[in-house]
């Protein structure tokens, strides 16, 4: 036969390619713990007259216990001790700009809305980040160096906050690694502990961010855990609350492009720059924050092979 | 005659070409200590060090990047920043690569890697390092251990040696781990330890 009709001929009135209706997002991590009760709100600079927030702590309420004194004796005074630490905010901002030419041949909603949406996971991922950079600092640590995380890692890390005297719940952030090792050597466990729930459930596959819990202790995994080491290993850690805490500043009402205005007490803010002569479009988004390590002894780093 | 010649400066490259790490950029950090960190490395106590990143917002670090507010805390909790200088060859132990949207800032002893387009672990220089950390506490930049400190440290490992020997009377494949963690507590041991390097007058 002659004169068929193949798709090697019809070059004119086929593509060559053409794009899925999906937007499917490149694998990244994208867990935040906003929102967990381990994590300290030190409140909001908005107002307040400074960038800076001052954190303060007082040796109070059981600290100083009453002393035996005669019956017609005077009690002399006893001192109380405080401390504070100072969390400063910081703009963190992220930009995008996009032409009208890309948003108009947009056929899968990346486009502008797409990149104003972006945000929300920037101002997270960012909250992240900063939380994991304080993480690797406190002064009591457990693991070794260039060794996998074990089972015994994470008790000693509890034991070590219990002997402190820091009240639960408990928080441990580690490395996807540090994660994947502890599981690995939890399979070897027996005895008693390995009937409990919790040890049986952490094994089943979850979504990014909480892991699940052992002995109460929620475990989150993030890449965004800093090295130690010269990279050799992970610094996760394990803390109560009060151990970290954030302060943010909430601005005041903006009027931005085009008369929107932007409600006070917004955490995260987007607004819109427009370039008419180069026909693009920025998205702008901006938030203040702030972290710092309030109380070192709330804590443990938990230091294990990368 | 004076020599007009300009001196070679890296070429800038298209983006497409360019050379960069598909790591995520991140800030330019001191190292610090604190007395309590120390790690026990064959035998030999060393100082385990954190990061006091430059971030804006982090630990202190104000808006423009100054480190006065985050370094005030640092000393409220005896922590002791390393100067970038403090090497033996005076150059920085700070350095930075190229990254996809900025660098990527690590110390000279850690080497970022990438396979294709994905991030893998880095490299890590561990003689060089270990040299380093040795160094820093013979010049004085980190002070000797407190016998307390070493204490703690040794306890830990202590419980956690005899934990595993109650497992192992369950699982006796565990025996080999224990042989190692009973290594380890011997090289903490105070008569086993190496004498730690003196600090310079």
């Amino acid at each position: 036969m002659a004169n068929e009709w193949l798709y090697s001929g019809a070059g004119d009135v086929r593509l060559a390619e053409v794009l899925n209706a999906d937007l499917r997002l490149s694998l990244a991590d994208r867990f935040s713990l906003m929102g967990h009760p381990s994590i300290y709100y030190a409140g909001s600079a908005a107002s307040s007259g400074s960038t800076t927030i001052k954190v303060g702590f007082a040796s109070l309420n059981g600290v100083d216990r009453m002393a035996p004194v005669a019956e017609n004796a005077s009690v002399a005074n006893t001192a109380v001790t405080d401390t504070s630490v100072t969390i400063t905010i910081a703009r963190q901002a992220l930009q995008r700009q996009i032409s009208d030419l890309n948003e108009m041949a947009d056929s899968i909603g990346l486009d502008l809305q797409a990149l104003i949406n972006d945000g929300v996971g920037a101002y997270a991922m960012r909250w992240m980040e900063m939380l994991c950079d304080l993480i690797d600092g406190f002064s009591s640590t457990v693991g070794t160096t260039t060794v996998d995380m074990t089972t015994d890692d994470f008790f000693s890390a509890q034991f070590t906050l219990m002997q402190a005297s820091v009240p639960p719940p408990y928080l441990s952030i580690l490395h996807n690694v540090q994660l994947t090792d502890l599981l690995n050597d939890l399979r070897g466990e027996s005895g008693p502990w390995q009937y409990r729930n919790d040890v049986q459930d952490i094994f089943t596959a979850k979504g990014q961010g909480i892991s699940g819990s052992l002995n109460g202790i929620d475990i989150v995994s993030s890449t965004l855990v800093p090295t130690a080491n010269a990279g050799a290993d992970s610094a996760g850690a394990m803390f109560g609350s009060g151990a970290v805490g954030y302060a943010d500043g909430t601005p005041k009402a903006i009027r931005g492009a085009g008369g929107l205005v932007y409600p006070a007490g917004s955490k995260m803010y987007t607004e819109l720059e427009r370039d008419a002569s180069g026909a693009l479009t920025k998205a702008v988004h901006n938030s203040f924050m702030g972290w710092a390590e309030l109380e070192d002894a709330r804590g443990v780093t938990i230091i294990s092979d990368r | 005659m004076r020599d007009y010649t300009p001196n070679p400066v890296e070429p800038t490259l298209p983006d497409s070409v360019a050379k960069r790490l598909p790591h995520t950029a991140n800030q330019s950090f001191y190292y610090i200590h604190k007395p309590l960190r120390w790690q026990c490395i064959d035998g030999e106590w060393l100082p385990l060090l954190s990061k006091l990143q430059l971030s804006p917002g982090v630990n202190g670090v104000d808006a423009q990047g100054g480190a006065q507010h985050a370094l005030v805390n640092l000393d409220s909790k005896d922590g002791k920043k390393i100067p970038w200088n403090a090497t033996q060859d005076g150059r920085s132990y700070l350095v930075a690569y190229p990254c996809k949207n900025g660098k990527y800032h690590c110390s000279r002893w850690e080497r970022p890697r990438a396979l294709g387009h994905r991030s893998v672990a880095s490299e890590t220089d561990t003689e060089g390092w270990i040299a380093w950390l040795r160094w820093l506490v013979a010049e004085g930049h980190v002070s000797p251990p407190d016998p307390a400190a070493l204490e703690i440290l040794t306890d830990v490992q202590r419980d956690k040696l005899q934990r595993i020997k109650t497992a192992v009377q369950r699982h006796p494949d565990l025996a080999p781990r224990v042989a190692a963690e009973e290594k380890r507590l011997a090289d903490m041991q105070p008569k086993r330890r190496g004498r730690p390097p003196k600090a310079k007058e």
